[in-house]
């Protein structure tokens, strides 16, 4: 195993421990001993916010500091927390771009094709066209909404729109 | 590579942390601050959140009264153990409250189902206002006379109602059997002690 899977392993085991964590904490009954924890848990957060706030102005304000900020978001422990306290340098949108140009060839050539339709602060629309491809749609959904929300973990949701009309032309075959 | 289950972590857990802070006015959804006012409405009993329009719009009105958090402990109380044997309340731990949609005063107090509530004595009422006129200015629905004679104690407080209600519902959690059991009596002390502790806090504060 190389390093930088085994880092990425300890990435993806710690979100996990943190879902079942939240799962755990959201069903205590005691209501202070939750509140209690939430708010020390949203207290801790904040403080690391506002100091990588300012760590990511100077740095984006030093020469140099856009390369190193493009340098930073590479390694996905650091993007990962970027991204958690809005501080990721490209927008959603741009994010989505990036991801969808990276996956285009590989999806074309199984005869997708995926296009960003609209991004707000909470949701993207992605439109999913599927030339006789025979994979059910629930899967390349799946598949297509992973792909995104890793680069998008501060959206809500990822909406995938099936082009309806490759689908009725499919019906009509 | 082990995948996390839903994909949008960063979303759920800025919306996990921000549980807390997200409490809305019942009245007009705006968003409040974790210490905020409440509404009680006089003919159901129900608590409601509310922005401080909305509970200076609606507080004292006619469906709505305005809750105001009190503790207050009355030293020079007057009433005397023939005079509490008169008013008929079949335990020495009660409540009393004007009530707005029973047009009257009225007592609370624990019994096997719960809690009893029951019409207060008009006459009762009156010579007890008479006695001690701080009564008087007790807010209809939302003030209640807390009396405790338990155990030789002679202990009188004017509390909110929230007070009176807690006490309903540790009363109902705990009660065992005819006579409430141990549990419930223990509940109770804590109670007691707590509103006492409350009241010494807030007495050093004012000084």
């Amino acid at each position: 195993m190389s390093g930088e899977a085994r880092e990425s392993e300890t990435l993806e085991q710690s979100l996990a421990r943190l879902e079942k964590l939240m799962a755990t904490l959201e069903s205590i009954a005691d209501a202070t001993g939750r509140e209690t924890a939430r708010e020390l848990l949203a207290l801790v957060i904040d403080l690391h916010a506002r100091s990588l706030a300012r760590l990511s102005a100077i740095i984006a304000a030093s020469d140099d500091g856009v390369a190193l900020l493009e340098k930073i978001v590479e390694d996905r422990d650091l993007r990962a927390i970027l991204l958690l306290h809005g501080l990721h340098p490209q927008s959603v949108e741009d994010r989505l771009q990036g991801v969808i140009a990276r996956m285009q060839p590989q999806w074309s050539a199984r005869g997708l094709h995926v296009s960003l339709m609209s991004t707000s602060k909470a949701f993207a629309m992605v439109q999913l066209q599927r030339n006789g491809v025979a994979e059910p749609t629930d899967q390349l959904r799946l598949e297509i909404e992973n792909a995104l929300t890793d680069a998008a973990p501060d959206l809500d949701d990822i909406l995938i729109e099936l082009d309806m009309t490759t689908l009725y032309a499919e019906t009509a075959a | 590579m082990e995948r996390v289950e839903s994909g949008n972590w960063a979303s759920r857990l800025r919306r996990f942390v921000r549980a807390t802070e997200e409490e809305h006015c019942e009245f007009c959804s705006k968003t409040i601050d974790s210490r905020h006012a409440h509404l009680v409405e006089r003919a159901t009993r129900k608590f409601f959140c509310a922005c401080p329009q909305c509970a200076f719009l609606l507080g004292g009105g006619e469906r709505f009264a305005a809750l105001r958090a009190r503790a207050d402990a009355l030293h020079d109380f007057d009433l005397s153990d023939d005079e509490w044997e008169g008013l008929r309340i079949p335990i020495d731990l009660a409540f009393v409250f004007r009530s707005t949609p029973a047009q009257g005063p009225v007592a609370i107090y624990p019994g096997p189902a719960g809690a009893i509530e029951s019409p207060f004595a008009a006459d009762g009422w009156s010579r007890l206002i008479a006695a001690n006129p701080m009564l008087a200015h007790l807010d209809p629905d939302v003030e209640a006379l807390l009396v405790n004679r338990m155990n030789g104690a002679r202990e009188y407080y004017l509390v909110s109602i929230d007070r009176c209600y807690a006490l309903i519902g540790l009363i109902r959690k705990h009660w065992r059997g005819l006579s409430g059991g141990a549990e419930v009596w223990e509940a109770v002390r804590d109670y007691l002690t707590n509103l006492q502790d409350d009241v010494e806090t807030k007495d050093a504060v004012h000084g």
